[in-house]
């Protein structure tokens, strides 16, 4: 039995319920939580296995994204979903368990996409496989992409296996001056053409659109679409990483990350506001969380306050609990960020 | 499962569906005793064709009331027996919910019923200028409810992805006749991933009804290029040289040398005869950009040793490229009176090693293979040539069959890339995964399905069915069958 899966055998014994962290740089994004804190990055760290050529690369849960992404870029290859850095941290672990994806996510897919292989210690403590190494794999359920956005509810990430990308030949940035619904309205128009999109962000009467790829299909690109170009790798860090002074808000309001269908009419609720994802993804700053949540289920999207549980329809919640109770039936690892609600809160320690 | 009254559950059944919906004659079910994993079949009770959801939660009702085994089917193309039926047991085909709901060009998106086929989606999305990616070989008839039940692929998943990164939402009856809606029209939905889970689960876990992908604008420009190569290590080569140079063709293929001949012959393709191995490699995107990747990517295939490079820019000599590949099955299956296609995935620098022991295994049991191999991402179908008229010759072939799949899991890899295990793989999954991983599948059945009455017997094997094999589980890099030789 490894060291994990005996710590994990002991917590539960001990009827213990733990919060499972890395560098705790993502932990602003849900309520505070009483369960005792499981660190995971003295347990294991560092990578174990990178194949350039097979466009995959195995590590610890605990070794920093920031480390796995040096390595990836020394042989120019990078994680397409664009993992961000809270506070300029973040584990492999944490980037898998999370599953946020940066602003490329639309066209270059999410962490969950990209995730190929997890070792996990379930809540039974025992160590378990699933997915492995390769790109096409469909033995068993796909475990390993159920686990990518869990935040840490079903067991611990020992290890995960990531399919990488190569490193686009070019990358430049179009803006164009334009209120938000236009902004909305370009953006639909862009996706329904053959273009080597990778980003959009419209902040302050601004549409900012990245485009990477080979020379010649950017340097097509820009030939279309006209307008001003140039590189502002920092834009779009500040914005994957939420450091982007759009991201200080204002007094008196929260932060909503509201999921929408990318061709939902603006929000008009707020000036303060920005897009992502070709509009897929809309962030607002408001005082009213019912306002943003019942807009946001009118559109049939959903809306995360930043610090606050994610709401769930309740026959989905049913399904996610039996198979919180299918992994970890004693309720070792704490629930972070699913809203149950109040009359169940009995239940929600196993469940 | 539980014995239960036929007479009554047929009248149940009956008052739940049009008269034309229920098949109960002989004749009439035949073609439902099989999928395309035609040697193994078996008569089904009954077979329900519900044309809408109600009826279909209606059945799903009488069947859990009365503990009957339901076996979900699309198409019926499935290549690992996901479909076979149960004697006892009803199959649910949903062939006639086959509407197209919605193509909303403006969120490229589409709205489907179960039984939609595959090429039907992009049929109707083209107006648009858009497409639907995944392409499974049987795309003209398998079905996207089909495609979710077991994660379809395709020549193009290197670059755009499987059925579960194309499917954004899906409804969903459950055996305990919830319905539950995931996902939607939107890139995410928030807690955990229920679609990552349904994607891939062989019918059961529950009954898709509704299935929301995601289209893709069509590439402007396309390029296919035919290389030859002396030896199959040099064309492996080849494929590794391209990904280095951060090159993601759209698709990227390799026959051997049996395969070559059966699809030429079969085909006209033009392929050359006295290859070892050739490559067929597909770009996409804009006119330039296509026109400097391909001559980069010729240049990488020269320097690999390629004998020949043949670049196909207008669209008959594509069509004529990729015909023998798309039909490389039938041609294969014309050599032999039967053949058995494998699905393995392995590392792709393991393919040589592979290809040396699946040498070795077809003079041992003296059956040829023929090597059809989705290059870029390691999945392998060795399809075995033999007669199934030659007593034990079948059972030769299903043995040397289960030892290809554990080799690809020795190797690293998994014993399915893309056409489930279903009944199929069952031995070879009690190899990949060890008890308390199958039992974690179990919790995962039962969490969706309590009353196991989804697909029963299928994609996972029981303990007790590992425990007779004898302990076959192994892990890659470790020394597995020690009576064997190392290779």
């Amino acid at each position: 039995m490894s060291r994990l899966s005996q710590a994990i055998s002991d917590l539960r014994a001990a009827k213990s319920c733990v919060r499972i962290v890395g560098h705790d740089s993502k932990s602003a994004w849900y309520p505070d939580s009483d369960a005792q804190v499981f660190n995971v990055v003295e347990q294991a760290s560092g990578i174990i296995d990178y194949q350039p050529d097979e466009l995959v690369i195995t590590a610890f849960a605990g070794t920093p994204v920031e480390e796995v992404q040096q390595a990836l870029a020394e042989r120019n290859q990078i994680f397409a979903f664009e993992p961000p850095h809270f506070n300029n941290k973040g584990t492999l672990g944490g980037m898998v368990s999370s599953g946020f994806s940066g602003p490329a996510r639309k066209w270059a897919g999410s962490v969950r996409d990209a995730v190929l292989g997890v070792e996990l210690i379930n809540g039974k403590g025992e160590a378990l496989r699933f997915g492995g190494q390769v790109m096409k794999n469909v033995a068993g359920y796909d475990v390993s992409r159920l686990i990518a956005g869990s935040f840490g509810w079903l067991g611990v990430i020992e290890a995960a296996s990531i399919r990488v990308h190569p490193m686009a030949q070019m990358t430049t940035t179009l803006t164009l001056s334009m209120d938000l619904q236009q902004a909305l309205h370009f953006c639909h128009s862009l996706q329904r053409q053959y273009l080597p999109l990778s980003g959009t962000w419209w902040v302050d009467g601004t549409l900012h659109i990245r485009l990477a790829g080979t020379e010649s299909g950017v340097a097509a690109a820009c030939q279309k679409l006209g307008g001003d170009h140039q590189p502002d790798e920092v834009l779009w860090q500040e914005v994957c990483d939420q450091s982007h002074s759009f991201f200080a808000g204002s007094a008196g309001t929260d932060l909503y990350r509201v999921i929408v269908p990318a061709a939902a009419d603006p929000f008009t609720g707020t000036q303060e506001q920005a897009f992502e994802w070709g509009g897929g993804l809309r962030w607002l700053w408001h005082e009213n969380s019912e306002t943003v949540n019942s807009w946001a289920r009118a559109q049939g999207g959903w809306a995360w306050r930043m610090g606050s549980m994610m709401p769930v329809d309740e026959n989905q919640l049913k399904l996610m609990q039996a198979l919180k109770a299918a992994f970890d039936p004693d309720g070792v690892f704490a629930n972070l960020v699913l809203d149950v609600p109040k009359h169940q809160v009995g239940d929600a320690h196993a469940h | 499962m539980a014995e239960f009254d036929r007479e009554e559950v047929c009248a149940l059944l009956r008052a739940c569906l049009p008269v034309s919906c229920l098949i109960e004659d002989e004749a009439g079910k035949r073609p439902y005793e099989c999928d395309g994993l035609t040697a193994i079949r078996e008569q089904p009770w009954l077979v329900a064709m519900p044309e809408n959801e109600a009826q279909v939660a209606a059945v799903l009702k009488v069947c859990r009331t009365h503990e009957v085994p339901v076996v979900p089917r699309g198409a019926g193309t499935g290549l690992s027996g996901g479909a076979r039926p149960i004697a006892d047991g009803v199959v649910l085909s949903l062939a006639k919910m086959n509407r197209i709901l919605q193509i909303d060009p403006h969120n490229c998106v589409a709205r489907l019923q179960p039984g939609v086929r595959n090429a039907a989606i992009t049929e109707a999305a083209a107006e648009y200028g858009l497409y639907y990616a995944p392409d499974p070989s049987s795309q003209i008839a398998c079905s996207i409810g089909g495609n979710v039940a077991e994660n379809s692929g395709g020549v193009h998943c290197l670059k755009y992805g499987l059925t579960v990164h194309n499917v954004i939402g899906a409804r969903v009856l459950l055996s305990d006749g919830e319905l539950v809606q995931i996902g939607g029209a939107v890139d995410e939905a928030p807690g955990l991933d229920l679609l990552a889970i349904l994607c891939g689960s062989e019918g059961m876990l529950g009954i898709v009804t509704e299935v929301t992908v995601s289209l893709l604008p069509k590439p402007p420009n396309v390029v296919v290029m035919l290389a030859a190569f002396d030896s199959v290590e040099q064309a492996g080569d080849a494929v590794a040289q391209v990904i280095s140079a951060g090159i993601i063709p759209a698709g990227m293929e390799m026959m051997d040398k049996l395969a070559i001949e059966a699809a030429e012959q079969f085909a006209h393709a033009g392929y050359p005869l006295d290859a070892a191995a050739i490559l067929l490699v597909e770009l996409d995107g804009a006119a330039e950009e296509v026109e400097s990747v391909s001559s980069t990517v010729a240049q990488l295939l020269q320097q690999a040793g390629a004998v020949s490079v043949d670049v196909a820019k207008d669209t008959d000599t594509q069509m004529r490229m990729w015909k023998g590949r798309k039909s490389a099955f039938p041609a294969v299956g014309r050599l032999a009176p039967d053949y058995y296609c494998m699905d393995g995935t392995i590392p792709r620098r393991r393919l040589a090693d592979v290809l040396r022991r699946i040498g070795e295994l077809s003079e041992e049991y003296e059956l040829p293979v023929a090597n059809v191999f989705h290059a870029g991402d390691g999945n392998l179908h060795p399809l075995i040539l033999f007669d199934a008229n030659i007593e034990g010759q079948l059972e030769a072939t299903e043995e040397m069959g289960g030892k290809i799949l554990e080799l690809c899991v020795q190797m690293g890899g998994t014993v399915t890339g893309e056409h489930g295990v279903g009944i199929e793989k069952l031995n070879q999954m009690c190899v990949q995964f060890s008890k308390a991983e199958l039992e974690q599948f179990f919790r995962i059945k039962h969490s969706w399905d309590p009353p196991g009455i989804l697909n029963p017997g299928k994609g996972i094997p029981t303990l007790a069915r590992c425990g007779e094999l004898g302990g076959m589980h192994v892990r890659a890099g470790q020394e597995a069958f020690p009576d064997l030789e190392r290779f």
